[in-house]
């Protein structure tokens, strides 16, 4: 004999949805934003090897009378990419656990005249939640659950970079780290 | 599987195959089809993320990974309401497709199913309730949802005879209940 609950179960297996189109597009863009971006991390050698070469742009950028942010490595791109971004614990492109990827929305009314959102600030604003929950720490670079209730953990300065697929990658640190790390800091 | 070597064109491949399947599995847990789409977007991040370790299932390919992920998530926002993530691709009400609103009115008809079904699952272990969905509603093996949880598919089998004799009993008890208000 047929029980209650088979009937409802076999009621809710037999319907199927589809989820809407325009969402899956919007998807699509985000996600292939994530799959653009490099996959494997940035080995130890080759990071020194582009800070030195920073380092050497540095250095003759400033012989050559460039002004002095340009000097100190200090430049600045919007980010190509805007669906994606992603928050790190420490300044590190190597570690693979160090950081976390989400999908940012930049609501209608956050979007300035060319249509498009500040995905930094946006990405600034989740990062700076993700720490003061407990999802980040000056003392351990993994990333950790947020804590259940408390959310006043210590937010360090954070800086919003471009990261060499497009989007953008917060850290902690100054107006320096971006340079650092030889990444554009993030424009609008 | 290419999308496990990191091909990009195989992932939107893999996303546009199984996204209605993983939405219809994560709006039939939420009963709420804008929690379903962010669901969705995460899902297809976790794969990207953690393609590594993906476990796949001959018969089934990578659906019941898909589903699992799905669970895991689940899970873990009933656990954090609050979660940091902004996790959004939603879209206004009105850059939506123009047949969205004829899916929308399909589904309040589906609500009041799918809000039982909850009711009647909520006091499961987590494991149990979600063999049941994996196995009754999504039709998957045991043996391949043995496969996501990393069981023997024996101890899968216990988990669902014992759901399902869970689950029938409180629908029955739900069912008295409801009849005695009634009278």
């Amino acid at each position: 004999m047929s029980n209650d609950y088979d009937d409802l179960a076999a009621r809710i297996a037999a319907r199927e949805y589809r989820i809407d189109p325009a969402v899956a597009d919007r998807h699509l863009s985000a996600l292939s934003g994530l799959t653009s971006e490099p996959a494997p991390p940035v080995q130890s050698s080759r990071r020194r090897g582009r800070v030195i070469l920073v380092a050497a742009v540095v250095v003759a950028t400033a012989g050559a009378g460039i002004g002095t942010a340009a000097a100190l490595g200090v430049f600045s791109a919007p980010p190509s990419e805007r669906g994606i971004a992603h928050c790190y614990a420490t300044v590190d492109l190597d570690d693979p656990s160090n950081h976390t990827d989400f999908m940012v929305a930049v609501t209608p009314q956050e979007r300035d005249a060319d249509g498009v959102g500040d995905a930094a600030a946006a990405a600034l604003e989740v990062c700076s939640g993700g720490w003061a929950q407990g999802r980040f720490s000056a003392t351990d670079p993994k990333v950790s659950d947020p804590h259940p209730s408390r959310t006043d953990f210590p937010v360090p300065h954070l800086v919003a970079c471009v990261l060499p697929g497009g989007s953008v990658g917060v850290f902690p640190g100054d107006d320096r780290t971006c340079a650092v790390l030889n990444l554009p800091s993030a424009l609008l | 599987m290419r999308v496990l070597d990191g091909e990009s064109a195989a992932y939107a491949d893999l996303y546009r195959r199984h996204a209605d399947r993983v939405f219809t599995h994560c709006f039939r847990r939420t009963a709420d089809r804008t929690d379903a789409e962010d669901l969705t977007a995460e899902v297809f991040t976790q794969v990207w993320r953690q393609r590594d370790g993906v476990h796949l299932d001959e018969d089934a390919g990578l659906l019941p990974w898909l589903l699992g992920t799905a669970n895991n998530l689940l899970r873990r926002r009933h656990r954090d309401r609050s979660a940091v993530v902004r996790l959004v691709t939603r879209l206004p009400v009105d850059a939506r497709s123009e047949d969205h609103a004829d899916d929308v009115a399909a589904d309040l008809d589906d609500m009041a199913d799918l809000r039982r079904l909850s009711r009647i699952l909520r006091n499961l272990a987590d494991r149990d309730r979600e063999v049941i969905y994996l196995c009754v509603i999504e039709g998957l093996t045991p043996t391949a949802v043995a496969k996501v949880f990393g069981e023997p598919a024996g101890t899968v089998r216990a988990r669902l005879s014992r759901a399902l004799q869970r689950a029938r009993a409180e629908m029955a008890e739900l069912k008295e209940r409801h009849d005695g208000g009634d009278s």
